[in-house]
């Protein structure tokens, strides 16, 4: 897709489309949002950068591969199920930590590992399908 | 408005299977990709569709007002189902592409029968 | 009565079920050693001697000595094992014989890897033949009943080879296996009934004709007879043991333990009498006609097995305490008439009665048949004469039961004559001498011989309480049933006489076994066409006979189960206009996907059915599912891409779909799942208790706001951490299939 259309606007797009992704991510405790649309939203853009330059291109882009991708987000998600545990709580107990307004738990933790996971899947799935 | 509802979902799933029965391996993807969203219509309808709030704890609240808002749940499980279906089709996509590419055949009757136990 | 950890009835049973392992794979049986493998039975048999020694002391009220293990605490099903008085008999009879078995067969298979498969197998069907006799209840009874079929089956079959024995073992399985199906049933369905006459539930009649069908298969009565000279192609050893001395009788002594509960069923006692009677004529017959020489004994083993099943058919206690008698005659003549006949195959390679001849140099081996056949006669003194002469004790008044059984039994004695004379003629002219036979094959069948005569002496062993009516002696003297003992013998004789003119009637040609043959052909066949038509490896097959199957079974449940009347709010259109469009572009969408045929319309008609989704998921208030939904359908479409322009063809165009079945399977579904859709709609705006819970919780418990967002990683979190580790697989599996062959790109790098 030899676009000047595509390739400019995926350009900007990228970054924006990542930006609202951590976005998504950040408010979905409180929001509509949350690790699965995030992770999507993320995925898309990468994509689209991919559909513009190359899937090589948007691989190199990532720098990371997404295979451990998916590993790393497991690892989170897996982590995060285990903070409670370590508290001596049942397993996937939320724990909530303050720091004066800002609070931050374990299930939070764990959208970051869904996140991280649902990038990994799609990239690996729809790279693995386009450069067949 | 149920009713309406109650056909659409039916049309879809008639689509869906009428595609998965049928001998092209295209069509039978996108029967796949219908029947996620026929499902997921279902789920969603049957908890009732009717013009009510997201299920959001309003800021100063702290609990959920429950009338007049949409039930949570269903949406948490189609949620996850919408995802999985992607999963889902996207691994029949590479089964599908396999296929072609090992059997030389984009119609289910032309794969080769399976080796006799 | 509860013995603890472990008693010594189970005791005995776990000693001879744990030699077998121990004999295959220690290596005893491929040594000098192995005759320390007949210790195993008569150690088990002292352990139960033990227990029915110490039995009054322990349980006075039921007079024997029993031992519970709980199993399926639930089902209230437990193991229990107890030694009560009759069978005691037949314990010693199954170890006993066992043990000589084991000598036996050491001498048939010389010590190697043969008679390490025979003897460890041997020791696992003994098990399970002395748990028969021990089990204490139903339950038992049929878990070593089935044990007894299938390592009978596994015996016959060890000769692996032999295409011959893997079809007479599985005929015999499938025979005795169903008899042990019938079993189960009819033990459940007769329960705890009791059999009052005129009050007896249809249910526990059908159980009573299982249980004798159970008992008509395993002890091969006519017309289920065919497996047992078909298991003849085992060797000797285990003809001798399972075929004609233990576990043949299983039928006869699971009627032996029902006739007292069952005999009000109207018609079992005659059924039996007379299946007996049918089974003793033919086999008695088919024994005098056949030349090789298991082939006889066999048959006239199920003549015998006919003789035991119209006495428990008479349905009296005399009757049952006559049949153990000649139980006992039985085993003791017909094992060592096998052993014997054994002996001969293995040493000279023959068994056929008109071939052998020149017996007369070995002594050892004509006396012991000659002993035998004084019993298999039924000439004094021996027990099968104590057994004859009873049983017309028993029947002189009942000549229509009474000549049949004379008939079968003088047909059985000219068989035994037949067994031990024709190898006593002369050599012919020009033939060798033959070998001589080891001794070892012919001492164990000497003792049961022996055995066989001193029994009548000895009537406390095989009654262990005396009874007036049945009493065992040596000589009855010259009474009746003396001048019927008299017209056996006559008749045996002009039998034996006419014996060759019998072998020359021409055999049928149609049989029991051929019979089943074609039946299991049948059967494989039908199967064969019933798994083309439903399993035909065609994708669209399985999906319509799933679908039809989905629809008949909502259909019934449907039709079963009516839904209620349809809520007002289902036709209130109001204010939803916008909806009302979107949906009907999604109906067209539908449609047009299936109507059209290019590539691209297609992908991009179905993805309006995916953002007309989204869009009702906004306008009911779910905007995460919105938002997750545009993603995915766009993320679809792209994929869509991406692979149809793989894939060479164009879509074709449907033709004559409306004369497909399809077409209208799809048509039920959809209208089943609308109707589904339309009832399952609450009349309005509703919500579960569990849902009010969240929405409680979610602020207060998991610091959240979004309820739906709070449900996927706090609430239900493990359900979440399920699924992204399935979204991981399948992406895993999607790399697998498509990197099925490495690929490398410029550099040169293999890439997943």
């Amino acid at each position: 897709m030899e676009s000047i259309i595509l390739r400019q606007g995926s350009k900007f797009l990228l970054p924006l489309m990542l930006l609202v992704s951590v976005f998504l991510l950040g408010r979905g405790h409180y929001d509509p949002g949350g690790g699965f649309a995030g992770g999507l939203v993320a995925a898309t853009g990468l994509l689209l950068y991919g559909l513009a330059f190359g899937m090589d291109e948007a691989r190199r882009a990532l720098r990371i591969s997404p295979a451990s991708l998916i590993a790393l987000g497991l690892l989170v998600a897996v982590t995060s199920a285990l903070v409670p545990v370590a508290n001596g709580k049942a397993i996937l107990t939320g724990v909530w930590y303050s720091v004066g307004d800002i609070e931050f738990g374990t299930p939070f933790l764990f959208d970051i590992g869904v996140y991280l996971v649902v990038i990994g899947v799609v990239l690996t799935l729809v790279l693995n399908l386009a450069e067949e | 408005m149920g009713a309406i509802y109650a056909v659409v979902v039916g049309a879809l799933f008639a689509v869906a299977i009428y595609l998965l029965m049928q001998r092209e391996l295209i069509r039978l993807l996108l029967g796949l990709a219908v029947l996620g969203n026929a499902a997921n219509l279902l789920i969603f309808v049957s908890s009732g569709a009717y013009r009510a709030a997201p299920p959001l704890i309003a800021e100063g609240q702290k609990t959920m007002n429950p009338v007049g808002v949409a039930d949570p749940m269903p949406q948490a499980l189609i949620l996850t189902a919408i995802v999985i279906g992607f999963g889902v089709l996207a691994f029949a996509m590479a089964l599908v592409n396999r296929t072609h590419l090992g059997a030389d055949a984009s119609d289910t009757g032309e794969l080769p029968p399976e080796e006799e136990h | 009565m509860n013995y603890g950890l472990i008693g010594p009835l189970a005791l005995s049973l776990l000693l001879v079920f744990g030699a077998a392992p121990l004999v295959r794979y220690s290596g005893v049986a491929r040594s000098r050693v192995w005759p320390l493998v007949a210790t195993v039975p008569i150690a088990s048999w002292i352990l139960i001697q033990f227990a029915g020694q110490i039995n009054p002391a322990i349980n006075r009220s039921t007079n024997f000595f029993s031992e519970e293990y709980v199993w399926v605490s639930e089902l209230g099903i437990s193991v229990s094992l107890a030694t009560p008085g009759v069978p005691g008999i037949f314990v010693s009879l199954v170890l006993g014989i066992g043990a000589l078995i084991v000598l036996y067969a050491g001498a048939y298979f010389k010590p190697g890897k043969s008679l390490e498969d025979h003897l460890s197998w041997l020791l696992v069907f003994m098990g399970a033949m002395l748990g028969i006799f021990l089990a204490g209840d139903k339950i038992t009874l049929f878990v070593f009943w089935e044990l007894t079929s299938i390592s009978s089956a596994v015996l016959i079959a060890l000769k692996k080879d032999n295409p011959e024995a893997i079809r007479s073992s599985r005929q015999a399985l499938i025979v005795t296996g169903s008899g042990g199906l019938a079993l189960l049933a009819g033990l459940i369905l007769v329960g705890e009934h009791h059999m009052h006459p005129g009050d007896m539930p249809v249910q526990a009649i059908i159980g009573a004709y299982l249980i004798l069908l159970a008992a008509a298969t395993k002890s091969a009565q006519v017309p289920f007879h065919f497996w047992l000279p078909g298991a003849m192609v085992a060797p000797t050893p285990v003809s001798a043991y399972l075929h004609s001395a233990t576990m043949v009788k299983a039928g006869v002594y699971l009627m032996f333990l029902q006739i007292p509960f069952l005999y009000p069923v109207p018609g079992l006692l005659q059924t039996t009498t007379y299946l007996g009677l049918a089974t003793a004529l033919w086999g008695a017959y088919w024994s005098l006609r056949h030349t090789d020489l298991k082939a006889i004994l066999a048959a006239s083993t199920i003549g015998s097995l006919g003789v035991m099943f119209a006495l428990a058919g008479l349905g009296k206690l005399e009757a049952l305490q006559v049949l153990v008698v000649f139980f006992v005659a039985h085993a003791l003549y017909k094992g060592a008439l096998f052993m014997l006949a054994g002996a001969v195959d293995v040493s000279w390679g023959t068994r056929n009665v008109n071939e052998l001849s020149g017996m007369k140099s070995q002594p050892l081996w004509w006396v012991a048949a000659g002993l035998a056949s004084i019993s298999a006669i039924g000439l004094p003194v021996s027990i099968g004469f104590t057994a004859k002469d009873l049983i017309y004790h028993k029947l002189e008044n009942q000549p229509e039961l009474l000549l049949p059984l004379l008939v079968a039994l003088a047909m059985m004695g000219a068989m035994a004559v037949v067994v031990t004379l024709s190898p006593l003629r002369a050599l012919a002219s020009g033939e060798k001498e033959r070998g001589r036979i080891s001794p070892g094959l012919i001492w164990p069948a000497l003792v049961l011989a022996v055995l066989g005569l001193g029994a009548p002496f000895f009537p406390g062993v095989i009654q262990r309480v005396p009874s007036p009516e049945v009493e065992i002696a040596p000589w009855y003297g010259f009474g009746s049933a003396f001048i019927l003992s008299l017209v056996t013998w006559g008749l045996a004789a002009a039998f034996f006489w006419f014996a060759p003119r019998l072998r020359s009637i021409p055999m049928p040609r149609v049989s029991g076994a051929t019979l089943f043959q074609t039946c299991l052909t049948r059967i494989s066949r039908t199967c064969t066409t019933i798994i083309s038509q439903l399993q035909s490896g065609e994708l669209r097959r399985y999906a319509l006979v799933t679908w039809v199957g989905v629809l008949a079974l909502a259909g019934v449940s449907l039709w079963m189960y009516p839904p209620g009347k349809a809520n007002p709010h289902d036709f209130n259109f109001s204010g939803r206009s916008i909806e009302i469009i979107v949906l009907g572009l999604m109906m067209a969408a539908a449609v047009g996907v299936i109507g059209t045929r290019g590539r691209l319309p297609t992908i991009v008609i179905s993805g309006f059915i995916g953002l007309g989704v989204a869009f009702i998921f906004l306008a009911n208030g779910a905007p995460d599912l919105a938002m997750t939904q545009i993603v995915v359908e766009t993320l679809t479409v792209l994929l869509f891409v991406f692979v149809f322009y793989r894939l060479p063809r164009p879509l074709s165009r449907n033709k004559g779909a409306w004369r497909r079945p399809d077409m209208y399977v799809a048509i039920g579904v959809g209208t089943l799942m609308g109707a589904a859709t339309y009832w399952s709609q609450p009349g309005g705006a509703s919500m579960s208790n569990v849902s009010r819970a969240y929405g409680e919780l979610a602020y207060a418990e998991a610091h959240g706001r979004n309820i739906v967002n709070v449900i996927l990683v706090d609430f239900r979190a493990l359900d979440t951490l399920g699924e992204i580790t399935v979204l991981a697989i399948a992406a895993i599996g999607v790399a697998a299939l498509i990197k099925l062959r490495p690929r490398k790109d410029e550099a040169g790098k293999e890439r997943i």
